[in-house]
């Protein structure tokens, strides 16, 4: 009761300045005459006050993620507008590289390269960075809830990113789902599942650490293999009695086939087992062991990647495309604008336009999107133009050699997407290796400096 | 123009402000002048490894070389392209048009940028070059005789100021103003022209940048000679792509 009247904040406030009216009729509120304690009365908290933030000086743009497209995206929409307001929301305090991370799973590189402060992204390129999450979202009165106080706003970008479909790979029970991701974790959301997987093989006795690629338009098409082959150049140069054993459900590789196909061949003999039509129906996470179609996998220890949805705040917001199987935004591909409301937008690996979901299409899609708003705002607009994949895998870890692939994407009337522009080199090379790496540094710079 | 000490006095505000005060004297004057004019700007004689005068006959064709200017740790390319190179319209970062003056000595065909990528900074140390000229097709942008920078494929052309042909970079390599002596067949490198980025350059590479060049000596102007040679020679790896 006093704690109560020291916040001013009763039920009643509660219902009014939060807009989560079925929140009131759900479970945890106590309603009036139940009898039960005021004092214990669900309280709105953070989304009943308003953030912390300087009066906008402009227009006001929220852009929710810090990943490869928040970060573009914030940096970008100030440079092309400096009237605007910018405000990213992201809830990790440090931004950890998934792109360049299998490097140094093999010590190729090393987490210096890889860790990089949202502080000084914002301080650099003058943005707010509230440490948050975006909870509800009023897009009619352009109110949005975060754990750290609503905002109101004038565009709001959303690029949450990915979150796992545990149910993908046999596994519908969400407590045996938590308990997978932690114990197998896939290591496509970056931070503590890639610290997880290093320790895994800084520990790793004998036998098969097990890797698997998912199904439908998963994050990072190369990855798992680019994984493969950097874990068996480990275990090489390691002399570990370890073998890598990768699951694909595909006939090949989805990306850059020949060139990984001839690595697998010539640089990671005895130490990498593809094997393709394999696709994971279930998983024993005590028994270590996952079921394919045609029987059982053992292994000793695995990096477990299901299928990828859009991240759950996109469903959370109704926002989610109900005919997406992987719960994609609704938008209008060429605009980023969630359909009747040109206030809202969809960008970064939540988008449900079938390009690679990596760092450098989203990267790209920013510089591009960033400027679309800013246009729109002053009320021009400019064209589409297709974002760019640009994207480099290291094959071989003891002598750094990589192979790459430069790709754009065309819409044709009746066919949909297809790539464009396509540059191969599956031919490894060092040289291309430092190419890699450096490709990695100048996007930090780009969305660090 | 500035003596000892107005230099001296210039240098010490270090890096991008004091380029920052370049600019604005420069805005200052005619319409004519250039997006951007590094005010004092060092004129500098361009010698071989051997201290000798680069002469510009001996510079060959498809040259991919390299020198350091206006500071000593901040590179450019000298290319001697095929072509007489003529002066080109090219447009700054911020879409101001300013006009390249095209190549100098023996046929218009030497030329000079700056080594730093105007998309995310690739730049070429003696550890690793990434912008280079090439005059065959490199295999990831499909251009031949162009400079490439192999880390995200932005590609410039080097006959026509610099000016981006491809890739994520937005406005052209800042051009070094060079100037030929006809008579002595020597090669001066005497300002600069475009949006110059060495601002963000030292901040990217400071700590790199005061271990190789010095911690003082990296962000200063380079006096008198400026050694050039092939970025081969320079770097232990020119990255082709």
């Amino acid at each position: 009761m006093a704690k109560r009247s020291k916040t001013g904040l009763g039920r009643r406030d509660f219902l009014k300045g939060a807009a989560l009216a079925t929140a009131a009729t759900g479970a945890g509120m106590v309603s009036a005459g139940s009898g039960a304690s005021p004092a214990l009365a669900a309280v709105a908290g953070p989304l009943s006050r308003a953030a912390d933030l300087p009066k906008p000086a402009g227009q006001r743009v929220i852009v929710v993620g810090g990943g490869w497209s928040g970060l573009t995206m914030a940096k970008y929409l100030k440079k092309n507008n400096p009237k605007f307001d910018v405000v990213m929301i992201e809830p990790n305090s440090t931004f950890f590289s998934c792109p360049l991370s299998n490097l140094w799973l093999d010590n190729v590189i090393d987490t210096d390269l890889l860790l990089h402060s949202y502080v000084d992204a914002a301080k650099n390129n003058g943005y707010i960075w509230l440490q948050g999450m975006l909870v509800q979202l009023d897009r009619e009165k352009r109110r949005a809830f975060t754990t750290a106080g609503y905002i109101d706003y004038d565009y709001i970008v959303l690029s949450p990113g990915i979150d796992y479909n545990y149910a993908s790979v046999g596994v519908k029970d969400p407590g045996e789902a938590a308990r997978l991701a932690q114990t197998y974790p896939a290591g496509f959301k970056p931070g503590s599942e890639h610290l997880s997987i290093k320790a895994k093989l800084e520990n790793f006795e004998e036998g098969v650490f097990l890797l698997n690629v998912p199904t439908g338009n998963y994050r990072c098409l190369p990855g798992p293999y680019e994984r493969a082959c950097l874990i068996a150049s480990y275990f090489k140069a390691e002399g570990i009695k370890g073998k890598v054993v990768l699951l694909d459900p595909n006939d090949k590789p989805t990306i850059k086939a020949n060139g990984f196909l001839a690595a697998f061949k010539d640089l990671h003999k005895g130490f990498l087992d593809y094997q393709t039509a394999a696709t994971i129906t279930g998983v024993d996470v005590a028994g270590k062991t996952v079921e394919t179609e045609f029987g059982k996998v053992k292994f000793a220890d695995a990096a477990i990647y299901p299928r990828v949805r859009a991240a759950r705040l996109i469903e959370d917001l109704g926002l989610a495309d109900p005919k997406s199987p992987q719960m994609e935004g609704k938008i209008d591909n060429f605009r980023y604008t969630v359909p009747g409301d040109d206030h809202t937008y969809i960008a970064g690996d939540a988008r449900p336009m079938p390009f690679s979901k990596s760092g450098n299409t989203s990267n790209t899609e920013a510089h591009i999107v960033s400027r679309m708003i800013a246009a729109r705002a002053q009320g021009k607009d400019v064209p589409w133009e297709s974002p760019n994949t640009i994207c480099y895998s290291m094959v071989d870890g003891e002598g750094k050699q990589s192979i790459m692939v430069d790709a754009k994407y065309k819409f044709t009337k009746g066919k949909g997407w297809g790539f464009t522009d396509v540059k191969l080199i599956e031919k490894w090379s060092k040289k291309l290796g430092k190419a890699n790496i450096e490709w990695g540094k100048g996007l930090y710079r780009d969305m660090f400096s | 123009m500035g003596n000892e000490t107005d230099r001296r006095g210039f240098i010490k505000m270090c890096g991008k402000t004091a380029l920052t005060v370049a600019v604005a004297g420069a805005a200052a004057r005619a319409a004519t002048a250039p997006a951007f004019a590094l005010e004092d700007a060092p004129r500098v004689r361009l010698v071989t490894a051997d201290g000798k005068p680069l002469k510009a006959s001996a510079l060959p064709m498809h040259a991919n070389w390299i020198f350091h200017y206006p500071y000593h740790s901040t590179p450019a390319l000298l290319i001697r392209v095929e072509d007489p190179a003529a002066p080109a319209e090219v447009e700054d970062k911020d879409g101001k048009s300013y006009k390249w003056p095209g190549g100098v000595g023996p046929g218009n065909s030497i030329v000079a940028f700056a080594a730093i990528c105007a998309h995310a900074l690739s730049t070429d140390n003696k550890d690793t070059s990434f912008l280079n000229y090439r005059k065959v097709r490199n295999q990831m942008t499909g251009h031949g005789r162009v400079i490439t920078c192999c880390a995200h494929a932005s590609v410039y052309d080097p006959a026509a100021g610099a000016r981006v042909l491809a890739g994520p970079a937005k406005f052209p390599l800042a051009a070094v103003l060079l100037e030929h002596d006809a008579g002595t067949d020597e090669l001066f490198a005497t300002g600069l022209m475009g949006s110059e980025l060495y601002g963000e350059f030292f901040k990217a590479y400071r700590k790199d940048l005061r271990k190789e060049f010095g911690r003082r000596k990296y962000k200063t102007f380079v006096k008198g000679d400026t050694i050039a040679m092939p970025v081969s020679d320079y770097s232990e790896d020119a990255i082709e792509c």
